[in-house]
């Protein structure tokens, strides 16, 4: 059974693991991260076979220590009367943010099976690169393998285009990937190869690849998370065909959630997986680390990490070179310089009560702004300046 | 001849009472004329430190003393407007918040129904949030509907910073 079938119970999680690299803080590693499980029950309509009932189980662990980042997941579907598929992916990046880029690179191994298709398996290299700007950021992906796809060796690779912007509330993101299996196969002549001296073996190489061009959107209101996305298939020895799926999450307690997704899924090239259609209503359960919050942490420019009663730690996202400064109500308006993390944002401690401030940056000793992509109002003195509960 | 002998005793009085924050950045003259607004609005039991904070606010900003003199008298009369609704024994940062989203333009009866609503506890998140919603271009009145809501059903105070997605803490999450 397939991938996307599968992927679609964690739909709600997969935004997390693409929308929220996790800046490494070098001077403090820590462990952080994410573990779920996911339950669900629904009717699949595979391609080329019949509608069966069918239940799912999905775990995803997303785990950073330090610069490095492990990406996880294993899901099984079990279709009534047919059998069960099996898919397994993990990553494991090193990298992390320099002010408004950020890069990660590792490697990767992925495999499925199931339903009486011979096993795959993945093996590569990947890396990617975002840049932030404002209320959005657009991002390179790149990744080089090789695999053993129903028991033939073959070189794959991916290449992928994809951004967000965000407005509000609502998550908007585009996205376009190429993905190339090059393997060999029986020469069309091979019968009469003995009468072609320029032949020296039966096979000759083989380049097939597909496109898919998608745009997606996501939405969160309170405790309701909503997705949809939508693209098109193309590509060498595929019908060009339109897919699409949907999801919502509500979360019902700090560690359950409801989830239902729907979907229509295209094959999957590279594990070589059918594609169908899928209807699923399940339970995720949050496990540990913090509740997945859909394309929430883009938009974080700002954070304010309370430490005391009068301590707080502001921690700013800003495009400065070489320095930065801070004014605020917490500083009296005076100029407090911000120290630079190793993750490339700024920082600074400020002895400040609880309750809501007013600031303004400057960056390179330029004048006094408001960083990108945060909440302004009018200062009265002819500028704006950012609020920030504290 | 009198009078500016006067002045020249009562010179030392009211720059002993000066905030020094205000000394140190404006001209003599320029801090008095800031002070006695400040002085006249403590006489009326608002608190200072918003006042004063904004001044300093303006003078880095580089704006004239008039210009600073004319926000400090709309922010004075918005404190005064606050107080006048919350009752003389508000919080100074319920009261600072208050004037500012009085100045963002929710009528005073919304404020009044909100404390009423909070049932003594702090304004700043609900009003906190109400600022940052409109920051974000959320109209007035959706604003106040989505505040509303939450404070008609005793929301804690993190569902209120949970309507806005930015600034973000962790705990949040």
């Amino acid at each position: 059974m397939r991938r996307h079938l599968l992927a679609l119970v964690v739909l709600p999680l997969l935004p997390i693991a693409a929308q929220t690299p996790i800046s490494p803080i070098a001077r403090a590693p820590r462990l952080d991260g994410q573990v779920a499980l996911t339950t669900a029950t629904g009717v699949t309509h595979l391609d080329g076979l019949t509608i069966r009932d069918a239940a799912s189980l999905d775990g995803r662990a997303r785990l950073a220590l330090g610069s490095f980042r492990f990406d996880g997941s294993a899901a099984t579907v079990a279709h009534v009367g047919i059998g069960r598929a099996t898919v397994v992916r993990t990553e494991l990046n090193y990298g992390g943010r320099i002010g408004s880029w950020s890069g990660h690179l590792g490697p990767l191994v992925r495999g499925g099976g199931g339903l009486g298709e011979r096993a795959t398996l993945l093996m590569g290299v990947g890396g990617d690169m975002v840049r932030y700007f404002g209320r959005g950021s657009i991002g390179v992906r790149l990744e080089e393998g090789v695999a053993r796809i129903a028991k033939q060796h073959s070189q794959w690779g991916k290449q992928g285009v994809s951004g967000t912007f965000l407005l509000g509330n609502l998550g908007l993101g585009f996205s376009y990937q190429r993905a190339t299996v090059r393997d060999s196969m029986l020469r069309d002549n091979v019968f009469f190869t003995a009468n072609d001296p320029g032949a020296d073996t039966l096979f000759r190489r083989r380049v097939r690849s597909v496109r898919d061009l998608s745009m997606s959107a996501a939405w969160a209101h309170r405790e309701l998370q909503l997705t949809v996305e939508a693209g098109q298939r193309a590509g060498d020895d595929v019908h060009t065909q339109i897919w699409w799926r949907g999801g919502a999450t509500l979360e019902v307690a700090p560690m359950i959630a409801l989830v239902a997704n729907v979907s229509r899924t295209p094959p999957d090239l590279l594990l070589g997986l059918r594609g169908g259609r899928s209807t699923m209503f399940g339970l995720r359960l949050n496990l540990a680390g913090t509740r997945p919050v859909v394309h929430r942490a883009r938009s974080m420019a700002i954070e304010a990490h309370r430490e005391s009663t009068r301590r707080v730690r502001l921690i700013v996202t800003l495009d400065a070179r070489d320095r930065a400064e801070l004014i605020g109500d917490a500083t009296g308006w005076t100029a407090v310089p911000l120290s630079r993390r190793s993750d490339g944002r700024w920082e600074a401690m400020l002895n400040a009560a609880p309750g809501v401030s007013r600031f303004n940056v400057s960056l390179d000793g330029g004048p006094w702004t408001t960083p990108l992509g945060v909440p302004t109002l009018s200062d009265e003195f002819g500028g704006r300046a950012f609020l920030v509960d504290l | 001849m009198r009078a500016p002998l006067l002045l020249l005793c009562l010179l030392p009085a009211a720059l002993a009472a000066q905030d020094p924050r205000l000394s140190a950045r404006f001209s003599r003259e320029a801090a008095l004329r800031i002070t006695a607004v400040i002085d006249s609005a403590a006489a009326e039991g608002l608190p200072a430190e918003p006042l004063v904070l904004r001044a300093l606010e303006g003078s880095i900003k580089g704006a004239s003393p008039d210009r600073i003199l004319l926000v400090l008298g709309r922010l004075r009369t918005s404190l005064h407007s606050a107080r006048a609704t919350l009752g003389p024994d508000v919080e100074a940062a319920d009261l600072t918040v208050a004037a500012a989203a009085l100045q963002a333009g929710v009528p005073e009866s919304r404020v009044a129904e909100l404390q009423r609503w909070r049932n003594g506890k702090p304004l700043t998140a609900p009003l906190g949030a109400y600022l940052d919603l409109v920051a974000r271009g959320v109209s007035g009145e959706q604003a106040w509907t989505q505040i509303s809501g939450l404070a008609q059903r005793r929301a804690a105070d993190r569902e209120y910073i949970g309507l806005v997605t930015a600034p973000r803490r962790p705990e949040d999450d």
